[in-house]
């Protein structure tokens, strides 16, 4: 693990040298532990009903958005959507409302995933110990949860209400995960929120402290970076794609089994590059708005997708560039 | 008088001072460094330097070395 | 020479990255006739209790005088030793580099890094200009480092041994995250073993036994100096590459310096 000077010192160290070493060390370190799979998966929005002020996000509770949250019907329809492009590997969204969208509802859609899907992922407000290993029971094998920012002065002005305003428990989350049973959990912080040194560096101590005391799980990274809302009252913070990539090699180089995760938020061009050093897992396809896969009524997304090639084009491109397109890692046979 | 010498207990009679002493052991006083109860003395006060009961003195030299 | 940055310690240009050792020569003139003919800049002394028996000797007077001297604090076996025997050189002469080694163990000879951290730090606090010989141990270099050796001094092997870079990769790892300048010391017994580490990016090395029991000692040094000089142009030829052609040598990071589409 290195210090928050190192870290600092790689992001400010603008010597192309220096940076496609760190590429080609965190290359070949992928190649060793990784192989030449990228797994591959998508989002599905169930709802975007939220109970929290997160002002930087396109589902904040007074966004103004027209809110949608799918029923059982349109989810099968929405699955059997993504299912039929290939995707075996489902992340199930919701917004932070534990009202509109309670265990049960998340629950409801997990038993519906699995009719189409081996391997479910969900990307949900922080729950209790209890629900998360009711979800694990009923078939979730991985959780993704931001801290989003690690700065609390910074998280206190960018969370003004709602249940998100809790910085420790959703501190706590991914350990409350780990000990719920579920294996594959994905940690990451919102790049441009605030200095990215400082919440990588924190993340990375997170992750640490994680692998320490939760062994058991297999640990993914991501570093999605922040696309500012047009009317932003908050200065964020720019984080330039050579910034990105070199989070990436860091990463990489710093936890060398913990996969890195880089989803459409990023276009065409940085996801091809960022899968040669470091990133193992990537989304294909997406759609960010609930409803998004079949529905005509287009309603807001999360956020904007930059990376629009269908599964069959990333399968291509991968397959051209020497990788193998993992789509299920493993399934659940039931005992 | 009763004095130390690199660790050796010696008597001593009429030595008057630290360069009596030095001329006593020693034909050529070149490159000896002393220290006189942990303290060096330089070698422009070796004449001055008066002895007593129970000084130790270490006599020093710089050597080959690694 | 290309590429090179100067080694720079204690505030002195070190152009010779040959440091000699001046112990177990067969004859004085043996070891002055070898820092004449390698040209070395910087040569390691110690310090010892004079037999009264003997005449005693200056070895100083046997080196040349614009000759940096180092005083090795051999015989010391903990950090308040080591830090008296540098006190004394001081005083004594003037001396002000100090290469600190604290042995407290007779049969392998091997440096106590706990007290040689000690023995750093107070030396460092008093002005001395502090070269620590170390076992190469990554957390112990970074100590050193940041309480503010000179130098850190890994041992390629044991002391007059002659058994060259057993402790390689971890000389390496040394050389990659430590700032300081890394000078290979102990167990280097030919100048092919001196240019190995030199190759491999260290900042100097030294050497003793080898020249000092050669048949030729004088020659012997000669060898050792150009085979430093030798290492380094190596060293330096492989960070050179052609810092022109950005696309071809940065396949997986070229992009990001591309005209955006």
């Amino acid at each position: 693990m290195i210090s928050i000077e190192e870290l600092k010192r790689i992001l400010n160290h603008n010597d192309k040298h220096f940076i496609e070493d760190m590429a080609q060390r965190a290359r070949e370190i992928t190649i060793k532990y990784f192989g030449r799979a990228i797994s591959i998966y998508a989002p599905l929005y169930l709802s975007n009903f939220c109970d929290n002020q997160c002002i930087y996000c396109g589902f904040n509770r007074k966004s103004g958005i027209k809110r949608k949250k799918l029923t059982l019907e349109e989810m099968h329809m929405e699955m059997e959507k993504v299912s039929a492009s290939g995707i075996q590997n489902i992340l199930l969204l919701t917004g932070g409302s534990r009202k509109m969208t309670p265990v049960d509802y998340i629950k409801t859609a997990v038993n519906a995933a699995k009719k189409y899907f081996p391997s479910i992922s969900l990307e949900v407000y922080p729950l209790e110990v209890d629900e998360y290993r009711e979800l694990f029971l009923a078939g979730v094998d991985g959780v993704t949860i931001y801290q989003e920012t690690y700065n609390k002065k910074r998280y206190r002005t960018l969370h003004t209400a709602g249940k998100k305003t809790d910085y420790t428990y959703r501190f706590e989350t991914p350990h409350r995960i780990a000990k719920s049973g579920i294996r594959m959990i994905n940690m990451g912080v919102l790049l441009g929120l605030s200095e990215a040194a400082e919440d990588v560096y924190q993340l990375f101590l997170h992750l640490e402290k994680m692998e320490k005391n939760d062994p058991g799980v297999e640990y993914t990274l991501s570093f999605p970076r922040l696309i500012p809302l047009k009317e932003s009252k908050v200065d964020y913070f720019d984080i330039s794609d050579t910034t990105l990539i070199k989070l990436i090699c860091t990463a990489r180089i710093l936890f060398p089994r913990v996969g890195i995760n880089l989803s459409t938020r990023e276009s065409a061009l940085i996801r091809d590059h960022a899968i040669m050093l470091g990133v193992t897992k990537i989304s294909a396809a997406s759609k960010t708005n609930v409803g998004g896969y079949r529905s005509d009524d287009h309603n807001d997304p999360q956020f904007e997708v930059r990376d629009h090639r269908s599964v069959d084009e990333i399968v291509a491109m991968l397959k051209q560039k020497g990788f193998d397109p993992v789509f299920t890692d493993w399934r659940r046979i039931p005992n | 008088m009763n004095i130390t010498v690199n660790g050796l207990k010696q008597t001593i009679d009429n030595i008057k001072n630290l360069q009596d002493l030095l001329n006593h052991i020693f034909e050529k006083d070149k490159g000896i460094i002393v220290e006189l109860n942990k303290e060096i003395i330089h070698r422009d006060q070796w004449k001055e330097q008066p002895l007593k009961e129970g000084d130790n003195i270490e006599l020093i030299q710089f050597i080959g070395g690694g | 020479m290309k590429g090179e940055t100067p080694l720079v310690i204690g505030g002195k240009e070190i152009k010779n990255r040959f440091f000699l050792g001046t112990g177990k020569f067969k004859s004085k003139s043996d070891m002055k006739q070898s820092i004449i003919e390698s040209g070395v800049q910087v040569v390691t002394v110690a310090m010892r209790r004079i037999d009264t028996k003997r005449h005693p000797e200056n070895i100083l007077e046997y080196i040349p005088e614009d000759t940096i001297l180092m005083v090795n604090t051999s015989g010391a076996r903990n950090a308040k030793e080591a830090v008296r025997i540098a006190k004394l050189a001081k005083e004594a002469s003037g001396i002000n580099w100090i290469k600190i080694e604290v042995i407290n163990d007779s049969k392998y000879l091997l440096p106590d890094n706990y007290e040689t951290i000690k023995a750093t730090e107070t030396l460092v606090s008093e002005g001395f200009t502090v070269l620590p010989y170390m076992y190469p141990d990554l957390y112990v270099a970074k100590e050193l480092q940041k309480i503010g050796a000179a130098a850190v001094m890994p041992l390629g092997s044991l002391i007059g041994s002659g058994q060259g870079l057993k402790a390689r990769k971890f000389i390496e790892i040394l050389i990659w995250e430590i700032d300081a300048p890394i000078i290979v010391d102990a167990g280097i017994g030919k100048p092919s073993q001196a240019a190995e580490a030199m190759e491999m990016g260290a900042a100097a090395v030294l050497a003793n036994t080898a020249v000092a029991s050669a048949g030729n000692p004088a020659a012997m040094a000669r060898a050792f100096s150009l085979a430093v000089k030798a290492g380094r142009m190596a060293y330096l030829a492989q960070l050179n590459e052609n810092k022109d052609v950005a696309s071809a040598s940065s396949p997986l990071t070229g992009f990001l310096y591309d005209e955006k589409k």
